[in-house]
């Protein structure tokens, strides 16, 4: 029993783990200093044990080498990245939760997608309840995709600490309410974002983030299913 | 997931530890502080009373949402019902209390009206001047004294006696020599500067039928763009305004204005078009200026200011040249022919037939007659009629309006007409070809940079007329010729219970009829006047029978001149032409001398720039302590009728609403129209409300039978409608199938018959009654020197989006925003004159060689050989320095008066050397005209 909480403890500190690389990666532009960080050896190693056999692995690991042995392409990943993520134009994605879902919700009656709308309210409280308030430095809005990632993590961590200290009921707090945040908040607009990401990406290296990220979070989605089913 | 692969990913996610390279955005905090960035202000009000009322920051009128605590207004926000605010608005039956939780959208403007309402240099009494005019020294005095001494006169100033309004108001003529001048009341002159609906019909009432002078209102709108609308209205019937109808067109090509900026409303403009560009709709804009929406539009053409009708005609050429234009739509001849040939709501007069004799269109009788199929008909009786006619009837040449037009655009290549706007000829083809693209889903659009010209009106109609040549009017995504208009608070029409407009003389016992020639002769011909049959042409000044809106800019050098008579009294209210008109400075001098105009009486929030010339000042209320039912643009194409009303208490409690005042001075005047039964039996007229209830209650019963809002009783009624700060047709009846709903039905003019048989009062030359292009002129016809050598640039101005007239000066907010680097010029001619981004420069002209100082702000944005300076900055009053108040000095604010004006440097008129450049035609006032020299200081 012993041994099965533990790994269960260090299965959320992975996905922790994944989920703050993701919003990293989201929240942050890829300065030449984050670049080198990211496509080493290690860090293709942790792709490949991570998405087995998904094809943005091969393509990760090929902008990786590049990377190390071929032409740098720091200038190109910025400028994507600014123009997904950043600056307003045709390659925006509009990377906040209350655009999608008031685009989804029958009762806006304007029809017209918001920032700051209801759900960045809600994901705003959700985390002051938690104890959390961003960083001095920190401009962007709650319902952030990066965020909101970060808060998962967040929350997986928490969850782990409580099952480590052998506080299951405390551990079970926490899983519920990861579940529920992604239920109710990033499983229901992220899937559109990520997309849209793939689609606007002008380099390979945020078609794949965004891919794999996909990927990942379809997954969480499937074991949450599989979870409840059981 | 089996435990190789729960292995494998937690080994694979303790790899990623060492490629993170943040701690994340987020901290844990025993007392977490709220999520604010890039919040909204959170809402602090609570408890407060909400008032909806309409916005006066500058012309457009959006809805406001305010928030009174104790008496004080604190938090302003958009009016959720008013469709200027909201895409779309709250349906009108949402309840009100409801309706609190939902803002529509408010400008910076309109924010900072909290600002401009508890100035604190504002007026707070009643004011005498104790020295020379415009000496800047004043004293305090009583309502009861300012009031006697304006009505009674007498040697107020130690200078003389001084006729009061009583002696002024006199009905025996001015000249008996010219009686068409009217009587001797006519010699009381009223000069608003913005001035809405609800007060408008009230001072006109005052003026002109309890006072007796024609001279009433006398507003801005020639400095603003009244060309627009002389140049629409000549080319439709009743009708003056066109915008896109924004939501459904495919292309816009607006020449001569920044929607993103300014125009009206400017917020709902905005908003629109964003939708509009979402659907991957092309706009295109023309101005030498690279604006705010330039920036946002498909394509940019930096055009040279006044040569926008050159462009236009460009454009036509390149259209018939490529069968490009709608002939089935000009060949109908009438109402029931364009309905059942093509289903359009209106026709042109692009068959009818103009006589060479007398410039007429060839009639008989009272019917227009046509060529249809080589044989003349009644333009009534035929389907459709010929387009290209030129032949002889009853030995007079007649020649179709069509041919007249083809005749005209023929008269320079594409090439000539781009050489004049300073482009390439593919720019004006390009649009051509684009405009002449999306069926009648585009529209040619224009405002105030393509008419403040001394061609303003026939550029304004050449640009509505491209419009006719696609069929566009009226249709869903075309250009909307009169939008949803506004219940009409004035009544006469079958729902309305009170007839204010007193056709049966039961609103106004004892009521005047004001005759004569107005004081700036607006509609009014000289050739009916003694004068012209004494001397001809030219006149003493220039008359102008076509501008329906008042010529501002000629109203204080006629009161210097005595034209065509004196002026005994002027009474200002919310005016300041010597600041807002162009070469404005060089009329200070005109109403300065009391020998010439003896009485001065300002009304006014402000020590304004003109207001400080007066004699008395009589302090009002700002627009948020204010009643008045504003009207909006035909950019909304639902009916809405906003009312304007007190949001909070008067944050000075000596101010009185202008209605007030003048409710005082006709009590004490015996004036007929005020009192117990002022309004007629049984209608008091003792304070504003009397006035304004009344319109209220037409716009809650609405125009038609059964078109009232809810409510048992007129009162209630009334409540609703003042609940929801006016009344708005809900957003979904803005479209009657493929037409907008309420459309404009009539004719369209290509010809405008009565423009073309009329002569010019100084040259005596016809006008033009076809687009045309017309270079710069003088009030006697002669092209003004272009003097290039001396004068390189050419300087234009505009509205910064945070910026309105003379308004705005006293926002903190607003002025913090403003740059301090104001002259706006290109790089490239900075580099030419070593001026460099904040060096200090001189913008000088012919007529202002002193010129206006201020800093260099050097860009790329705007075309070579253009100077552009931003409007509302560079005040010189306004508390932007102090006055002597009761012998000592009042405060100030110098920021007050940062930057500097392009005003001063406009250029006089050559002949009458008082007066800015101005349209003959509409009287605009010309603000693009002028060329400048600058240097480094």
């Amino acid at each position: 029993m012993k041994h099965e909480i533990a790994e269960a403890a260090a299965m959320e500190r992975a996905r922790a783990r994944l989920y703050t690389f993701f919003s990293d990666l989201l929240l942050n532009p890829p300065t030449a200093e984050r670049l080198d960080k990211l496509f080493t050896v290690a860090g293709e190693t942790a792709m490949e044990m991570l998405f087995p056999g998904h094809p943005d692995v091969e393509t990760f690991k090929q902008i990786s080498w590049r990377h190390r042995f071929g032409r740098r392409q720091d200038q190109d990943f910025l400028l994507d990245y600014e123009a997904l993520f950043r600056v307003p134009g045709e390659s925006y994605v509009h990377p906040f939760e209350s655009v999608y879902r008031q685009h989804d919700d029958p009762h806006a009656k304007g029809g017209k997608a918001a920032l700051w709308g209801r759900e960045a309210r809600e994901v705003a409280q959700l985390y002051k309840d938690e104890g959390l308030q961003p960083r001095e430095h920190f401009d962007g809005l709650p319902d952030h995709l990066g965020v909101e990632l970060e808060f998962v993590a967040f929350l997986s961590c928490k969850c782990a600490a409580a099952m480590e200290c052998g506080d299951q009921d405390k551990a079970q707090g926490f899983y519920a309410k990861r579940a529920a945040f992604l239920a109710e908040h990033l499983l229901a607009w992220s899937g559109k974002c990520l997309t849209r990401v793939g689609q606007n990406a002008s380099t390979p290296f945020y078609a794949a983030l965004a891919a794999l990220l996909k990927s990942f979070l379809e997954d969480e989605k499937y074991q949450m299913l599989e979870a409840a089913n059981f | 997931m089996s435990a190789t692969s729960r292995r494998n990913f937690i080994k694979g996610a303790m790899a990623l530890s060492g490629l993170l390279m943040t701690g994340g955005c987020m901290s844990e905090s025993s007392q977490p502080k709220n999520w604010i960035s890039g919040a909204p202000d959170p809402d602090m009000v609570e408890g407060a009373k909400v008032v909806r009322t309409v916005c006066l920051g500058c012309h457009s009128a959006c809805g406001l949402q305010v928030k009174a605590k104790d008496g004080v207004a604190v938090k302003i926000d958009g009016n959720p019902y008013h469709p200027n605010t909201r895409e779309p608005q709250l349906p009108y039956a949402t309840d009100p209390k409801e309706a609190e939780n939902v803002n529509g959208t408010v400008c910076a403007k309109g924010g900072a009206t909290l600002q401009t309402m508890y100035n604190p240099y504002r007026l707070q009494h009643p004011l005498k001047r104790v020295g020379p005019r415009g000496s800047g020294k004043w004293k305090t005095i009583t309502w009861e004294q300012a009031y006697g001494e304006i009505i009674d006169g007498g040697d107020l100033f130690g200078e003389g006696h001084v006729d009061g309004l009583k002696a002024i108001r006199s009905f025996d003529p001015i000249d008996p020599g010219a009686p068409e001048l009217g009587p001797k009341a006519n010699q009381l002159s009223f000069m608003a500067g913005r001035i809405e609906h609800g007060r408008k019909e009230f001072t006109d009432r005052w003026f002109e039928n309890c006072y007796g002078t024609v001279n009433r209102r006398n507003d801005h709108t020639s400095i603003c763009e009244t060309s627009h609308h002389i140049g629409l209205d000549l080319c439709f019937k009743g009708s003056h305004h066109i915008k896109p109808d924004i939501m459904s067109a495919e292309y816009i090509i607006f020449f001569g204005t920044t929607p993103y900026e300014a125009n009206f409303p400017m917020q709902a403009l905005a908003r629109k078009l964003n939708y509009f560009r979402e659907r991957g709709g092309t706009m295109v804009i023309v101005d030498p200026r690279f604006s705010n929406s330039a920036a946002k539009a498909a394509r940019w053409i930096p055009i040279l200011p006044g040569t926008d009708a050159a462009f236009a005609l460009g454009m036509m050429r390149w259209m018939m040249e490529n069968d490009r234009i709608d002939l089935e739509y000009l060949s109908f001849p009438n109402a029931k022919a364009a309905k059942q040939g093509a289903g359009h709501l209106t026709w042109s007069n692009a068959t009818c037939l103009v006589r060479d004799d007398d410039r007429k269109l060839l009639k008989d009788g009272d019917n227009l007659l046509v060529m249809s199929n080589g044989s003349l008909a009644s333009a009534e009786e035929v389907k459709s009629a010929d387009l290209l006619v030129d032949t002889t009837v009853d030995g007079v040449r007649v020649q179709s309006v069509y041919k007249l037009l083809r005749d005209r655009v023929m008269e320079r290549t594409i090439q000539q007409y781009a050489g004049i706007c300073g482009l390439d000829a593919a720019a004006i083809e390009r649009e051509a070809d684009d405009f002449t693209s999306h069926s009648r889903k585009a529209t040619a659009d224009f405002y105030r940079g393509s008419v403040q010209h001394t061609n303003g009106t026939y550029t304004a109609r050449t640009l509505g007329i491209l419009n006719f040549l696609i069929g566009n009017i009226s249709w869903r995504g075309g250009c909307e010729a009169h939008g949803g208009s506004h219940w009409h608070e004035l009544g006469g029409k079958p729902g309305n219970p009170y007839d204010i407009k007193d056709k049966k003389k039961e609103f106004l016992p004892g009521k005047v009829k004001a005759s004569g020639v107005h004081i700036d002769r607006h509609k009014n011909r000289y050739e009916e006047t003694t004068e012209f049959k004494k001397n001809g042409y030219p006149a003493k000044r220039p008359w102008f029978p076509f501008a329906y809106n008042h010529v501002y800019q000629e109203v204080f050098p006629s009161i210097a001149a005595q034209y065509p008579y004196q002026t005994k009294c002027l009474i200002t209210y919310w005016n300041n032409v010597v600041y807002s008109a162009p070469a404005g400075i060089r009329q200070i001098e005109a109403v300065k001398n009391p020998k010439v105009l003896p009485l001065f009486v300002a009304i006014d929030i402000v020590m304004g720039e003109t207001s400080s010339l007066a004699d008395y000042i009589l302090p009002c209320r700002h627009f948020l302590e204010d009643y008045g039912t504003p009207h909006v643009a035909p950019t909304i194409l639902t009916t809405t009728s906003g009312l304007r009303q007190p949001v909070a208490e008067p944050a000075f409690k000596d101010t009185k609403m202008l209605e007030q005042i003048f409710i005082d001075i006709g009590l004490k005047m015996g004036l007929p129209g005020f009192g117990k039964d002022g309004l007629g039996p049984g209608r008091d007229l003792v304070e504003p409300w009397d006035w304004y209830k009344l319109l209220v209650a037409n716009i809650a019963y609405g125009d038609k039978e059964g078109d009232s809002v809810p409510g048992a009783t007129e009162e209630e009624k009334v409540r609703y409608v003042v609940e929801r700060g006016g009344r708005f047709e809900d957003y979904k009846d803005a479209y009657k199938g493929p037409y907008t709903k309420h459309a404009y039905k009539g004719p369209c003019f290509i010809y405008n018959e009565e423009l073309a048989t009329s002569s010019d009062s100084m040259t005596g030359e016809f006008y033009d009654g076809l687009p045309v292009y017309e270079p710069v002129k003088d009030c006697l016809g002669r092209p003004v020197e272009n003097m290039a050598a001396e004068y390189p640039f050419h300087i234009i101005t505009y509205h910064p989006v945070y910026h309105a007239q003379a308004r705005t000066a006293a926002s903190p907010w607003l002025m913090g925003v403003t740059p301090e680097e104001v002259i706006q010029i290109n790089a490239g001619d900075a580099e030419h004159l070593g001026i460099k981004h904040g060096d200090m420069v001189r913008v000088y002209s012919e007529s202002n060689k002193d010129g206006v100082r201020g800093k260099a702000w050097v860009m790329e944005a705007i075309r070579p050989g253009i100077i552009c300076i931003p409007h509302s900055l560079g005040h010189w009053q306004y508390s932007s320095k102090s006055f002597e108040l009761d012998d000592k000095p009042t405060g100030s604010a110098s920021w007050i008066g940062r930057g500097c004006s392009a005003n001063p440097v406009m250029l006089l008129d050559p002949h009458l050397k008082d007066v800015c450049l101005q349209d003959p035609i509409g009287g605009s006032s010309s603000f693009y005209d002028t060329r400048v020299a600058v240097e480094k200081v």
